[in-house]
Order: structure tokens, then C-alpha cells, then sequence
């Protein structure tokens, strides 16, 4: 297995490069605003025009993508039944302190209604009862089997790579034990590794909990941001994340990338394995079928410190792949200057542009450029959100939602996304700041369910 | 008569609110630092310490950390 990340010294000069063009390019914007002149003036309407239409060409290419892939998944789900294998499918579960959760979790596990189905916890040195009532929840399962399996607290990764390890079957299903998956789910994500060149497949994320303005801002997040666009990726095989709550990997594809990277490097240790296929050569396609239902921070604090963990862990993984993904064939370098783009370019160019905007008006009293900006980008995004709640009913409520979210949630986002960037240039120290989840909303959605 | 520059007025209220989200995430990044630094130090995290408008902290937080406010 030859290893394709990218060495430390690689890594620093990266990061320093990222580092010093993001401060001058902010700093840049800053000062033409401040000292306007006909020139800078000329400049920044170019960057202007530059980024709406990379924007509209972005929404293109979700719209256009979406379409085919929902073609290609009706044609997919056309096909009977015992047209398809079956492979053994093994599902792990890695828990850390679950007690208020893993009776549900499992419970739902084994109503999944795939034939052929092991499940296995790994219980990664719970303080808690976690293993006591995983093993209980067990006995109840004559049909499908479940194994639990106790290590010592060495991190997630550490503990999906020992479930890999137990695991028999063709397909290896990961899960969160603070999720609930619906009962077919399994059948029908199965079913896009029959092209063999599949190396992983992302399932959908949706939220559980409701009541606050918060939590419909993430739910809007996630419908149109994470799902609408994964489906547009799914088309060409490129998904750059398999989220940890639902992701399926062929067995070959992930011992051949080298398991899950364990150790403090790494604090997306699901975004890391995907690129890692992805530098390998193999697809990574979405299921519509295969959803997970979670709980969603529902207070700021508890938010951002889960997206600063999620900005940083990305980022990450994108600068240990980065080489790799660029020379890995269309497919890698479509991903590498996707994340780029979203994850680094995106923050620095709207942020700059906010600069600019700001130092201008206060030198020359005017806001012109501002509102022609502003207002494309709502247009757009008003578009976009239409188009991806299309069937859902409620427009009105996602249409004033996406304003909300365009003048104070995604802001908020993207400034905090620029801190976590700056922070992971920096090196600062960070640990694995886990979300604490009460289970409440997990319960009450079993339940009804 | 006064003749309002609605165009203006929109445009500067989006201003305001860029200003005021942008200096609310500083808040908040102060706070999670803090937090931070007090886990660091080996102090248990408490969320309701520092906090401003006390009376929104949800209501299973308040339950569990409401000794340490003040009465």
C-alpha cells in the first residue's frame, strides 16, 4: 500500500501559503476600500462579477447535477430486486459514553430489514453504562447478530478500525450511535455497489429536533447546502464527505486506503477517508434512501464549537490529500478545487468583499456596489432554496428562512469558518470537543416513528 | 417634505446587521476560547457562567447548572 498524504514539511508550506495569501487578499480589500481610486474601484467590480458568476455557474451545476442524479436513481431503483446481490453487510457502531442513547440505537439497528446483517458496537472506553446496555439490547436480537466490543478510550477512528477488524462482511456499514436510521435503508444503498468502481456510498443527514429559529436554519442548511449539492456530486462520483451518521464502504476499497486514520491529526476522520478514496481512484455516490436522523445543536455555543470541529477537521484532511487528490485523475482534482474553493476561497473573497464594502462606505458614504451584490447573491439563493424544497410544502417558511439565513446565519458561519482557518494555520491546539446529546428528541422521534 | 432613499436605507440596515453578526460571532469566539482556557486549567464547563441574558438559557441547561448563578 503505497501512502499517498502528504508529508509534514508539505503541510507547513501549505498552510503557509494558504495563510499569507488569505491575510494579504483581506488586508488587500481593506485598503482599496479605504483609499479608493478608479483603479482598485474597476478592480474590486471585476472580483465582483468574477465570484457572482462563479455563484451562478455553482447553482447551474447543483441544479443540472441534481436532475441527472435523480434520473439516474429512478433507473436504479427500477430494477427488480433479485436482480441485485446481496452482499454480508456489517454495521459498527462506535460509542463513548451512550448510555441515554444505545438501548434506541440498537434497538434500531435491528429493525433494519436487509437478510444479511451483522452489527457490531465497539465501545471506545465508555465511563458510563454503555457496554452494560449494549450487551442486554443484544440478547433481544435473535435475528440479526450483535457483537459488542470493549477497548480502552482511544478516539473514534481508533475504534471504527477495530470494528473493521471483527467485521465478515463485503460491504462495511458505519453509523452514530446518536442516530436513527430508517428500516430500508440498507437495501437500496446496497445497491449502487454493483458498479464495481463504487468505493463508498453517503447517506443523508435530517434533523430530529425542532423549536427554535436555530434549528430551522441547520435544517435549510442541510437540505439545501449539504444534501442538495451532494446529489449534484453524486452524478460524477466525487462526493467529497461520507458523513459519519450514514456511510457505506466496500470492504476492498477501505482496507486498500489503509482503514480510518487514528491519532490527534485528524478531527474528521469521515471527510479524511473519503478523500482518501477518492485519491484512490474509486467513486463515491449518495443514497436517497439511506437517511439518518440526528439531534442538532440547538444553542450558539454548542453549534459553533461543533462546526469549528467540523471547519477544522475538513481542513485537515484536505491539506493531508491535497497533492494526492491532484494527481489522482479528473475526479480528485474536481474535489480538491471544490473544497478549496468552498472551504477557504468562499470565506476569504466574502469576507474581504464585506471589508471592502465597509471601509468604502465609510470614506465615500456610498453602498451602491454593496446592494447589487447583496441582492444577487439573495436572488440566488432564493432560487436555489425553491428548487430544493420542492415537494416539501411550506415555502413561504423556507423562503423566509433563506432571508434570515442570508443576513445573519450564514455570515455568522462564514466568519467563523475564516476563525477555525485561521486557527489550524496557527497550529492551535484543539481536542475532540464531543457534543453532548440528551437523546430526548432521538426518543420521542423512535417513538412515533 | 423629507424624501426617504429607500434604496439607501436597505442597504445601510444590511450594512448594520454584517457589522453586528460579524462583532456577535467575536462574542461568541471570546466565550469558546474562555471555555477553552478554563477546561485547559481543569475547570468544569459551565454555561450559564458569563452569560449575559440569563433568563434564555434553555431550560435543562438552567436546571442543571442554576447554583452557580447568581440569586
Amino acid at each position: 500500500m503505497t501512502d499517498l498524504s502528504a508529508a509534514p514539511s508539505e503541510i507547513k508550506w501549505l498552510k503557509l501559503g494558504f495563510a499569507v495569501t488569505a491575510s494579504v487578499t483581506l488586508l488587500a480589500f481593506a485598503l482599496a476600500g479605504a483609499f479608493p481610486s478608479e483603479f482598485s474601484s474597476q478592480l474590486i467590480k471585476a472580483i465582483i462579477f468574477f465570484y457572482l458568476g462563479m455563484v451562478v455557474l455553482r447553482a447551474l451545476f447543483f441544479f443540472t447535477g441534481t436532475f441527472l442524479q435523480r434520473l439516474e436513481v429512478l433507473r436504479l431503483h427500477r430494477v427488480p430486486d433479485q436482480d441485485f446481490r446481496r452482499p454480508m453487510v456489517s454495521v459498527i457502531m462506535p460509542c463513548y459514553n451512550e448510555e441515554k442513547v444505545i438501548e434506541h440505537s440498537l434497538r434500531n439497528l435491528t429493525e433494519l430489514t436487509y437478510p444479511s446483517l451483522e452489527i457490531i458496537v465497539v465501545n471506545d472506553g465508555s465511563r458510563d453504562r454503555t457496554s452494560m446496555l449494549a450487551r442486554a439490547e443484544a440478547t433481544y436480537s435473535p435475528r440479526i447478530p450483535v457483537t459488542v466490543i470493549d477497548q480502552e478510550n482511544k478516539g473514534k477512528a481508533s475504534a471504527l478500525n477495530l470494528g473493521l477488524l471483527h467485521a465478515q462482511g463485503e460491504v462495511i456499514m458505519c453509523v452514530d450511535a446518536d442516530s436513527r436510521l430508517n428500516a430500508g435503508a440498507v437495501e437500496m444503498a446496497v445497491r449502487q455497489f454493483q458498479d464495481p468502481e463504487v468505493g463508498a456510498v453517503a447517506g443523508f443527514v435530517e434533523i430530529v429536533n425542532q423549536g427554535s429559529v436555530l434549528l430551522l436554519l441547520q435544517q435549510l442548511e442541510y437540505l439545501v447546502g449539504l444534501n442538495f449539492s451532494r446529489r449534484a456530486m453524486s452524478f460524477l462520483g466525487v462526493v467529497p464527505i461520507v458523513p459519519g451518521p450514514a456511510g457505506m464502504f466496500r470492504r476492498k476499497a477501505l482496507m486498500e486506503a489503509g482503514g480510518f486514520i487514528s491519532g490527534k491529526d485528524v478531527f474528521a476522520e469521515d471527510a479524511e477517508l473519503s478523500m482518501r478514496l477518492l485519491t484512490r481512484g474509486w467513486k463515491i455516490k449518495t443514497e436517497d434512501q439511506m437517511i439518518a436522523r440526528t439531534e442538532a445543536p440547538d444553542t450558539h455555543q454548542a453549534l459553533l464549537r461543533q462546526r469549528y470541529r467540523w471547519n477544522r477537521g475538513t481542513y485537515q484532511a484536505l491539506l493531508l490529500n491535497f497533492f494526492g487528490l491532484l494527481g489522482s485523475g479528473w475526479r480528485g482534482r474536481w474535489v480538491a478545487l471544490h473544497l478549496v474553493a468552498e472551504s477557504v476561497v468562499t470565506p476569504v473573497l466574502n469576507f474581504g468583499l464585506i471589508l471592502y464594502f465597509l471601509t468604502f462606505y465609510f470614506t465615500t458614504g456610498s453602498l451602491e456596489m454593496f446592494t447589487m451584490w447583496y441582492f444577487y447573491l439573495l436572488g440566488i439563493d432564493i432560487l436555489t432554496t425553491t428548487l430544493a424544497v420542492h415537494g416539501k410544502g411550506m415555502l413561504p417558511v423556507w423562503l423566509a428562512l433563506t432571508f434570515i439565513n442570508k443576513v445573519y446565519y450564514f455570515y455568522m458561519l462564514l466568519t467563523w469558518r475564516l476563525l477555525s482557518l485561521y486557527e489550524e494555520w496557527l497550529g492551535v491546539n484543539m481536542t475532540w470537543d464531543k457534543l453532548t446529546r440528551e437523546g430526548t428528541a432521538l426518543k420521542e422521534d423512535s417513538a412515533h416513528a | 417634505m423629507l424624501n426617504f432613499d429607500w434604496e439607501y436605507i436597505t442597504a445601510l440596515f444590511f450594512a448594520l446587521a454584517f457589522v453586528f453578526v460579524i462583532l456577535m460571532t467575536m462574542g461568541f469566539y471570546v466565550n469558546f476560547k474562555r471555555d477553552q482556557w478554563q477546561r485547559k486549567k481543569g475547570r468544569e464547563f459551565n454555561p450559564v457562567h458569563g452569560r449575559f441574558f440569563k433568563r434564555y438559557i434553555p431550560g435543562d441547561l438552567y436546571k442543571k447548572y442554576a447554583k452557580h448563578l447568581e440569586v
